[in-house]
C-alpha cells in the first residue's frame, strides 16, 4: 500500500506539472479555457491525494511507525495550504472564463504549489518515503 | 502515466485497502473520476459552458470534506 500510495503521488506531481505548464502564454478565449480546465482538474487530482491522505488512521506517538499513518503537523499544513488554494483558485475562476488576469492566476498557481509541497510532506512522512 | 497505468493502479488499491481507509471504495471512485477528467482536460475539444464552473464546485466540495476531516 504504502508504494501505492508513493505511485499515487508522483503521478499527481507529474500531473500538476503537466497542468503548470500549460497555464503559459495563451491566445484567445479558448485556449485560456482549456488552460483553465487543466489546471483546475489538476487541482482535482491534487486534492484526492489529501484526501486519501486524510482518511489514513493518525500516527500514535507511542507506538512503532509499523503501519501508514497520518502525520498531524503534515495534515494541518496540508488542510491551511488546500483552503488557500481554494480560494485563489476561486478568486481566479474568473480569468478562466476569460475575464482580464489581474494576477489572480499567479496567485492561484503560488497557492497550488504550496499545497504541492504539502503533499511532498506527506510522502516524505510515510514510511520509506522520498527523502 | 497512461490510462491503462492509472486503471491497474486503481486495481491494485482496490485489492490492498487497508483497513485504515474506511471510506476506500469512495476515495477510488474519486480517485477515477479524477483522473477521467484530467485525461479530458489535456484534451484540445472545446470547453463548454458550464464546465468551468462544474469543476469548481466540485473543488469547493472537495475542499469542504477535506476541511471536515480533523
Amino acid at each position: 500500500m504504502n508504494t501505492i500510495l508513493k505511485t499515487l503521488f508522483a503521478a499527481w506531481f507529474a500531473t500538476m506539472a503537466a497542468a503548470c505548464a500549460l497555464l503559459s502564454p495563451f491566445d484567445g478565449e479558448q485556449d485560456v479555457k482549456r488552460a483553465g480546465r487543466a489546471a483546475l482538474a489538476a487541482y482535482e487530482a491534487l486534492q484526492q491525494a489529501a484526501l486519501i491522505y486524510g482518511r489514513l488512521q493518525p500516527c500514535a506517538p507511542e507506538a512503532p511507525r509499523v503501519v501508514i499513518c497520518r502525520e498531524g503537523s503534515v495534515w494541518r499544513r496540508i488542510k491551511e495550504s488546500e483552503a488557500r488554494a481554494t480560494a485563489a483558485l476561486t478568486q481566479a475562476i474568473a480569468v478562466f472564463e476569460g475575464a482580464r488576469d489581474e494576477g489572480e492566476v499567479a496567485r492561484a498557481l503560488e497557492a497550488i504549489e504550496a499545497m504541492r509541497d504539502a503533499i511532498g510532506s506527506a510522502q516524505r512522512s510515510l514510511p520509506g518515503g522520498a527523502p | 502515466m497512461n490510462a491503462s497505468a492509472v486503471l491497474a493502479l486503481l486495481r491494485e488499491i482496490a485489492a490492498n485497502l487497508p483497513p485504515a481507509i474506511t471510506t476506500g471504495l469512495q476515495v477510488i471512485q474519486l480517485v477515477n473520476d479524477a483522473y477521467l477528467d484530467l485525461q479530458e482536460a489535456f484534451e484540445e475539444r472545446a470547453v463548454p459552458a458550464g464546465e468551468i464552473e462544474a469543476l469548481v464546485k466540485r473543488i469547493v466540495a472537495n475542499s469542504a470534506a477535506i476541511q471536515a476531516i480533523e
